[in-house]
């Protein structure tokens, strides 16, 4: 994990930045209530365990969460805060 | 005969509702569509036991919040539809986020039946289920599927009959949100029984949940002072004991409950493997691979849909046009001219101006729906995304967009592949932009006539990127004024590979096929004739042709038509473009379809037949036009007024004359705007 990037994370940062591979806790997503409403009802809520299947700069990156992939763009990523996952 | 049985299906996107609809109604369903919205949805009947069962299949949805059309008709289906029983199909390698709309169905007071779809991906990961303790923790009845095997189907149906003709139908039990909300939910019900006596219709919980969640419908609909002010209090409230809106701590509520009973109930025997969809998108969605291999999928695509469409259309049309020739040679000249050409030009032209097009829209839609069922163009989109979002477009705006330069009718159709309403808007107003297959002949008349051979090949590029480039400039444009707004983010499921059935891709050509004769094609038909007729009254009197060879006397009729007056009197307005009325009569013909330009500049030109004679053709349009003159006539052609298929399918496909006027208008302008720019810079610069 990259150091913190984002203020009051715990090693935290975002999406964006994570490696390939890398299992993490979403902390929060940065965004409007109608969107983070949207992106909950699709499992995306605090404290779920993503894992970060592809990673390749610039383009949109692919994340394993409650037995689903999920395409997420780079802006997106960039708005959504995450810790490194420790333990269950 | 007792009343129906009146089923919705829901379900998550990808969840395998579709087949299990085809498989439950066989082939007795059609297709309905809301009025209004693009949104479609499904409905077939079936009997068992004695009763008629009519199913309507809704659109798949991940919630019951009212931010996309799915969700607002699935919504409005289920709240105000009231159905006697909802079958939620419920995808069991996926089963979290699927029982979160199960979840709200419940809270929706409506009987529920789950029927839980085993997938060979469930059964790859291992995973084991313990459905009789999962259906005594939600309270619903749940019945094993295997959607592809039709396993499960005698017991879904058995389900659907004992659940609605029970004396309690499994209605499930809502679930408890914990004191605090618990506390707001109850007296935003006590406030909406005392202020909105029966507007909750005995929903006065769901309701209560839905405006705390925010919900825009509702809060329009519960407009009460004293309603929106106990809501908001509360909300507030909420938010400062929880540290979050209500929607999300709601949200993290049903999540937290059903990942409670999933522990209880499932069990993985394997570690999460590595699927077999993982390996296919080493290669199909490489960083580098990638690319390419869509390149060349759409390549066949394109293949498929034009070359292999060619044939059939061209049988077609030359079926019809001997059908128009039978009629001419059947019918004696001299009696009743005018009814005999308004059958054999009007509309037997018009029936084969919208006949032409459906071998090319049904192979499209057999492609479409091939990459659609295989999750392919979830990952073309995937790919795609990175260069679509800087024209602030959808990764999935590619397809219908490179289908363009075959042919906009169709690309509009494949629009429906776009989920949000201001990106399929988008991308159809632009579309006519991409250079289509019926411009093409214009050009090989246009260029050849007025350009030597090395710079042939350039004036076709350019016209081609010219058209690119303002396709790319109106999407940003348009996504900084009319559909403004944060760019849709992509967050969008990968769903894993399936072979697709023969069925779906089969029901899928029927369907579009038969929309689009009977909605688009009607319009075609009606403006071929409106066509006919301007290019025929007023007729030239007998005297004034007398003498004149039979080329000439084509020319004169059309002169002396409608088309032809209006040609002459846009003559002032064409003129800054560099067109006289010939140029501006040959374009009003051409509305029919881009490629009547020519065979219309063939008739007031006087040569005989435009194909056979082009080259006389192109040495009159020399001797009557600049170089320029030509090229503006192109840029023209390419830019402006986009064929009556294109109004018509724009119309159909966006729900309004409005947008499809709007279009039609807004090209147009450009166009000329365009056209006089480059022709009066090109004369002041000497050509």
């Amino acid at each position: 994990m990259t150091p913190a990037r984002t203020p009051g994370g715990r090693g935290g940062t975002v999406l964006a930045s994570c490696k390939g591979g890398r299992d993490v806790r979403l902390a929060g997503i940065r965004a409007g209530r109608e969107l983070r409403a949207r992106l909950a009802a699709m499992g995306l809520v605090p404290g779920i365990r993503l894992r970060v299947m592809r990673q390749e700069g610039g383009g949109p990156l692919v994340v394993a969460l409650r037995g689903m992939r999920l395409a997420i763009g780079r802006v997106m990523a960039e708005k959504m805060d995450v810790e490194p996952w420790s333990g269950s | 005969m007792s009343r129906p049985i009146r089923v919705a299906l829901a379900g998550n996107p990808n969840a395998g509702k579709t087949t299990l609809f085809n498989l439950l109604t066989g082939s007795r369903q059609h297709v309905a569509n809301y009025p209004g919205v693009t949104v479609e949805s499904r409905e077939g009947t079936f009997r068992h036991r004695g009763h008629e069962i009519v199913v309507t299949d809704l659109p798949g949805t991940y919630s019951l919040t009212s931010y996309t059309e799915e969700e607002r008709v699935a919504r409005h289906h289920l709240a105000d539809g009231a159905p006697d029983l909802v079958v939620q199909v419920i995808d069991a390698s996926n089963l979290e986020r699927n029982l979160y709309l199960a979840v709200q169905i419940v809270e929706l007071g409506l009987p529920l039946v789950l029927a839980f779809n085993m997938s060979d991906l469930a059964r790859a990961r291992g995973l084991e289920f313990d459905l009789p303790r999962l259906s005594a923790l939600l309270g619903i009845p749940i019945v094993p599927t295997v959607g592809h095997k039709g396993q499960g189907l005698a017991e879904l149906s058995d389900a659907i009959v004992d659940a609605a003709t029970a004396g309690h139908p499994p209605r499930g039990v809502p679930r408890h949100y914990g004191p605090d909300l618990e506390a707001a939910i109850g007296s935003v019900e006590a406030v909406l029984r005392e202020h909105a006596p029966g507007a909750a219709a005995g929903r006065e919980r769901w309701t209560a949940l839905k405006l705390l969640e925010n919900d825009g419908e509702l809060r329009r609909r519960f407009a009460h002072p004293a309603v929106v002010a106990e809501v908001e209090a509360r909300q507030k409230h909420l938010q400062s004991l929880g540290g979050d809106v209500p929607e999300m701590l709601i949200a993290d509520r049903r999540y937290g409950f059903i990942s409670g009973a999933c522990t209880e109930t499932v069990r993985t025997t394997a570690e999460l493997r590595h699927t077999a969809s993982d390996r296919i998108d080493a290669v199909l969605a490489h960083p580098l691979l990638g690319i390419p291999i869509f390149l060349a999928i759409m390549y066949a695509v394109f293949t498929v849909t034009f070359t292999l469409g060619g044939p059939p259309m061209e049988w077609l049309e030359a079926g019809i046009g001997a059908l128009a020739d039978l009629v001419r040679r059947a019918w004696p000249e001299g009696r009743a001219d005018l009814l005999r050409s308004l059958i054999a030009d009007g509309i037997l032209g018009g029936v084969g101006g919208v006949v032409a097009f459906l071998p090319n829209i049904v192979l499209l839609f057999a492609s479409i729906s091939i990459l659609e069922d295989s999750g392919y163009m979830a990952r073309a989109a995937f790919l795609m995304d990175r260069l679509m979002q800087r024209v602030g477009l959808h990764g999935r705006s590619f397809i219908p967009l490179l289908v363009g330069f075959g042919c906009t009718v169709p690309a509009i159709l494949a629009t429906r592949t776009l989920e949000s309403r201001r990106d399929r808007l988008t991308t159809m107003l632009v579309l006519p932009l991409m250079s289509c297959g019926a411009r093409l002949p214009i050009y090989t008349l246009l260029i050849p006539a007025f350009f030597p051979e090395p710079a042939r090949a350039p004036v076709l590029w350019l016209l081609y990127l010219t058209g690119i480039v303002l396709a790319v400039l109106g999407a940003l444009a348009l996504r900084r004024t009319l559909f403004r707004g944060e760019a849709e983010p992509l967050v969008m499921e990968l769903p894993p590979y399936r072979a697709p059935t023969v069925r779906s891709v089969v029901t899928h050509m029927a369907e579009r096929g038969w929309q689009y004769l009977r909605k688009a094609g009607t319009v075609i038909l009606a403006i071929s004739i409106v066509l006919w007729a301007l290019t025929t009254f007023p007729r030239l009197p007998a005297s004034a042709a007398a003498g004149l060879t039979e080329e000439g006397a084509r020319s004169a009729a059309m002169a002396h038509s409608a088309a032809g007056r209006l040609g002459h009197g846009l003559e002032p307005v064409l003129r800054p473009m560099g067109f006289d009325w010939r140029a501006g009569t040959a374009m009003i013909g051409a509305f029919a379809a881009k490629e009547v330009f020519v065979a219309q500049l063939g008739i007031v030109f006087a040569v005989g037949n435009a194909e056979e004679d082009v080259e006389s053709l192109r040495a009159r349009l020399r001797k009557a036009y600049t170089p320029l003159q030509g090229l503006c006539m192109m840029l023209f052609m390419l830019v402006g007024t986009p064929c009556m298929a294109t109004v018509a399918v724009t119309r159909r496909e966006s729900g309004s004359w409005r947008w499809a006027i709007a279009q039609f208008g807004v090209l147009t302008a450009i166009a000329y705007a365009l056209t006089t720019a480059v022709f009066q810079a090109g004369r002041l610069m000497g050509y």
